[in-house]
């Protein structure tokens, strides 16, 4: 395998007397779906946050393309090309779904504050783009025409899927989603799968997919890394994963691992 | 109706922090003192002309918003309205106590502005100068910056997720406000022909506070609506007025709690449906 495009080298994270994440390292390839899993409290979601900037480890450091991205702002790693979605449902309440997708864009284009403001040809240009660019996302999540509807208008499961259309918009390197099946129903969750799918084939976007729906995980991942009371306890398929006995042990309790 | 001008520019500006990127400021009036300050003692010490005072004291008010905004942006809600408000009131201590330099409680006198001393003259100068600010408020706002703003007021989090240097369209929001509060301030001094430290005081912040949340935060036009209605009311309350502080007070409790949005605000949103 080449040099993975993102390499997390034995993370730790400690809130007082807690830790939160010991030592997890892993690696994830370029195009990959890597699933990120483990029961409530593991450390899936401090993991994505320092992932994302938001939380600086105690110790270790995360890589992307042999570049450290943790420990800097948010918006720098989101630069550098990490889209990221959160657990609780985040869209700009004022804003329509097309102003939503377009914000998003906005720090991967050209024309700076002073050309937006007098309205230049190359800034017209670049929110021609953009809407067109809104547009063709939301035909890809069948959500057309839907663009200039106020974001909160929509239902839960729609606004996921603007989520997910707005991180997909800024053609990310990586995409981090915290539980994108949580709350959706059943074929909405069929519609995620096939999204997800379409992400690594089509657009060629390497995922990280932390989720409690094993069905989406069976259905997408690659490999999943499983985390329990942060450590790392597997790295495998999802077939082999989910019959290793510590994930079992995790999972479902010490008795019912020794019987099977 | 010059005051009415300079209340436009100073609701309009301050409606850049607190209606577009959602921060709260109580500092506004110290701004504007900054800017009279400016061009007062500019006048006085080199003789310097209006035209030459004027971007001399947007760019020195535009520093001192810089300058606030630095450790002010780390804070949000009440706590970054208690800075504003401290700073206020350092503002207002150094224009009445420092003396040797600001004149003290006396102030210091200004001079008309030359070719347009009269009245009818400096009507047009006031309202050259509050269209420019509408104008360019009107712009920014409904441009990328504007949606920045707006993606720090509603969800700041989601903004630097999306990659948003959040802190710096905030600054920009402070210093743009505070360079306009500064225009207003050399307006007023050659208006009024000087300047006192009890016209830069808390109280006038909370008035055009006052102005932006009654007329519609994040609007352009509301702020605009607050302000020519707040400066008229004096007049038409008449025998009324001496109660105008009770008056304004009221009224702000009732547009909080009734119409958080202003009267624009509402006014919009029933024209949208």
């Amino acid at each position: 395998m080449t040099a993975p495009l993102l390499h997390f080298e034995s993370v730790t994270q400690r809130f007082g007397g807690l830790t939160a994440l010991d030592a997890v390292g892993f690696d994830v390839g370029a195009g990959e779906i890597v699933g990120l899993i483990g029961p409530n409290g593991s450390g899936k979601s401090t993991l994505v946050n320092i992932m994302t900037g938001t939380l600086t480890p105690t110790s270790g450091r995360v890589l992307m393309d042999g570049q450290q991205i943790s420990g800097t702002a948010p918006w720098r790693i989101a630069r550098a090309g990490v889209a990221r979605t959160f657990q609780m449902l985040r869209l700009f309440r004022t804003m329509t779904v097309a102003q939503n997708i377009a914000l998003a864009m906005q720090p991967t284009m050209e024309a700076g504050y002073c050309a937006s403001m007098l309205r230049t040809s190359l800034a017209r240009r670049e929110d021609t783009q953009a809407r067109r660019k809104a547009a063709e996302m939301l035909a890809l999540f069948e959500l057309d025409g839907f663009l200039d509807h106020p974001a909160t208008t929509l239902s839960i499961g729609q606004q996921r899927m603007v989520e997910l259309a707005r991180g997909l918009a800024t053609a990310p390197r990586v995409f981090v989603l915290d539980e994108p099946a949580a709350g959706l129903s059943p074929p909405n969750v069929d519609r995620l799968i096939k999204v997800l799918r379409r992400m690594r084939d089509d657009y060629g976007v390497t995922v990280l997919l932390v989720e409690h729906v094993m069905r989406v995980v069976q259905a997408v991942c690659d490999r999943v890394v499983v985390l329990d009371f942060g450590e790392k306890i597997a790295d495998a398929t999802p077939a082999v994963a989910i019959n290793d006995p510590r994930v079992v042990e995790a999972y479902i309790g010490l008795g019912r691992a020794k019987h099977d | 109706m010059v005051m009415i001008f300079i209340y436009v520019v100073l609701a309009v500006s301050l409606d850049l922090v607190m209606g577009w990127a959602g921060q709260v400021s109580f500092a506004h009036a110290a701004f504007f003192g900054i800017g009279a300050y400016t061009t007062a003692i500019m006048q006085r010490d080199f003789g310097t002309g209006f035209w030459l005072n004027l971007p001399a004291a947007m760019v020195m008010a535009g520093l001192c918003g810089f300058l606030l905004g630095l450790p002010a942006l780390r804070l949000r809600g009440h706590f970054l309205a208690i800075v504003t408000i401290a700073f206020q009131t350092i503002v207002y201590l150094a224009l009445s106590q420092w003396t040797s330099f600001t004149g003290g409680q006396y102030g210091i006198e200004v001079s008309s502005v030359s070719g347009f001393a009269s009245i009818e003259r400096f009507y047009y100068l006031a309202f050259g100068l509050s269209l420019a600010t509408v104008v360019v408020s009107w712009l920014v706002t409904h441009s990328r910056l504007g949606m920045a703003w707006q993606a720090v007021r509603d969800d700041e989090v989601l903004a630097q997720a999306i990659g948003l240097n959040t802190t710096a369209s905030k600054l920009a929001a402070f210093v743009l406000a505070a360079a306009f509060a500064g225009a207003a301030g050399v307006l007023v001094a050659h208006h009024i022909r000087g300047v006192t430290p009890d016209d830069f005081t808390i109280l006038t912040s909370a008035t055009i506070v006052a102005m932006v949340v009654i007329g519609g935060r994040g609007t352009v036009w509301g702020p605009l609506l607050g302000a020519v209605v707040f400066m008229a009311l004096p007049e038409l309350l008449g025998a009324a007025a001496r109660y105008k502080l009770i008056i304004y007070g009221l009224l702000m409790i009732v547009m909080v709690t009734m119409m958080p949005q202003g009267v624009f605000g509402v006014w919009a949103r029933r024209r949208q449906k």
